[in-house]
């Protein structure tokens, strides 16, 4: 089981040289991200169940720590990232959260914010990256070194757009191999984003 | 101190579906013989084979967590797992249909706890022997809607479970849609 990461991918990482180029090249384009917006399809494997449970929603980033999570079915809840302030709202109640207040609350968000826009790769103190090119992908596997993450993910794996060198799908591997899988689609980047979509209040 | 110590857990799992303190004893005792008689039928609100989606808020005082539960029931026991709107695992449970028996698997750290476990095992297990019927105890009541959504409240504890079901016939169509149409 710990071999299937490499396996599955059916090949073995990057060199050094070659990760620092791709890092460093999903480095500039995010820097360089003013929004980003996306649907998403978010499926969730449960081998107990041999089922799975599939959510649709809508992804908005602004640059400067904004970010709208939104999901629209089979449920509906929101979570925006807006500076220092996070909101989570079900169709029953809202709440509105001091990232300050929690150290795992800032660390959610900064990880959630930095895996869409793949600057998570740079946080060397959080994961431990390898780097695989599939010709029309890029893969950047991420193993959690924090305890928080690792009590909840053994890998989250990104894969990039290497045209656009944007992430366009996420998987997120649990500790007994549940996957949760979510697929961006129709992604623009540097479009205009409604200010009001990333309110908090 | 334990429900302050849980009410910190719930507020830290995030967004995750968890649950609460204590002691919760044994309510369902009193209604054990009827349970009995109907060993082979707990839960008669879930079809045999068929896996049922729920929308679950769990609420205390002005704390109020949700996520998706998602049911199982096969022959001999009834399975399921709790996890939040992202898709992060709070637990898995399997109850047997046999002794009504519940085991918690896999939960998250957070939740992880003996006094967590107590009360979770009892409020599900008095959630999963309904039939699909309303029913009370001194310390828990449950309504059962036509609609088959659920809200059970643990007075001692003061918690209470919202279930409703979840529509997803549409999204597994539309899902298997997109997967086809990326290959």
């Amino acid at each position: 089981m710990l071999l299937m990461p490499a396996f599955v991918m059916g090949q073995n990482p990057v060199s050094n040289n070659k990760k620092k180029e791709m890092i460093e090249r999903i480095t500039r384009v995010s820097e360089s991200l003013k929004t980003l917006q996306c649907d998403f399809v978010q499926t969730k494997q449960l081998s107990m169940l041999n089922d799975k449970i599939v959510s649709r929603g809508k992804m908005y980033y602004k640059q400067n720590n904004a970010l709208r999570w939104q999901y629209t079915s089979p449920y509906t809840y929101t979570f925006i990232i807006n500076g220092g302030k996070v909101l989570m709202q079900s169709s029953s109640k809202k709440h509105v959260v001091d990232v300050k207040s929690s150290r795992m609350f800032s660390e959610i968000s900064m990880i959630m914010m930095n895996s869409v826009t793949g600057k998570c790769l740079n946080s060397t103190k959080d994961f431990q990256v390898r780097m695989f090119d599939n010709g029309n992908e890029w893969i950047a596997e991420m193993t959690p070194l924090k305890k928080q993450m690792k009590q909840m993910f053994r890998t989250i794996r990104l894969h990039f757009n290497v045209a656009k060198s944007i992430v366009n799908k996420v998987e997120m591997i649990e500790k007994r191999g549940d996957a949760t899988i979510i697929v961006m689609n129709n992604v623009k980047s540097n479009k205009p984003v409604n200010e009001n979509l990333f309110d908090i209040n | 101190m334990k429900i302050y110590l849980i009410l910190i857990s719930l507020l830290f799992t995030v967004t995750s579906v968890s649950a609460q303190t204590g002691n919760a004893g044994n309510d369902c005792c009193r209604c054990q013989k009827h349970c009995q008689k109907t060993a082979n039928d707990t839960c008669g609100f879930l079809p045999n084979g068929k896996v049922v989606k729920y929308n679950i808020v769990i609420q205390r005082e002005n704390t109020d967590i949700t996520g998706i539960c998602i049911i199982k029931r096969t022959n001999d026991s009834i399975m399921g797992t709790v996890m939040n709107e992202f898709g992060i695992k709070a637990f898995d449970f399997i109850m047997s249909t046999r002794n009504q028996e519940i085991e918690l698997d896999d939960v998250m750290a957070m939740l992880d706890k003996w006094y967590i476990k107590k009360v979770l095992r009892d409020d599900l297990k008095f959630i999963l022997t309904c039939e699909g019927k309303s029913k009370s105890t001194n310390s828990r009541v449950l309504t059962v809607n036509e609609d088959m959504s659920m809200e059970m409240n643990n007075l001692t504890y003061k918690l209470k479970y919202i279930l409703k079901p979840l529509d997803t016939s549409a999204q597994a169509e539309e899902s298997e849609g997109v997967e086809n149409s990326n290959k």
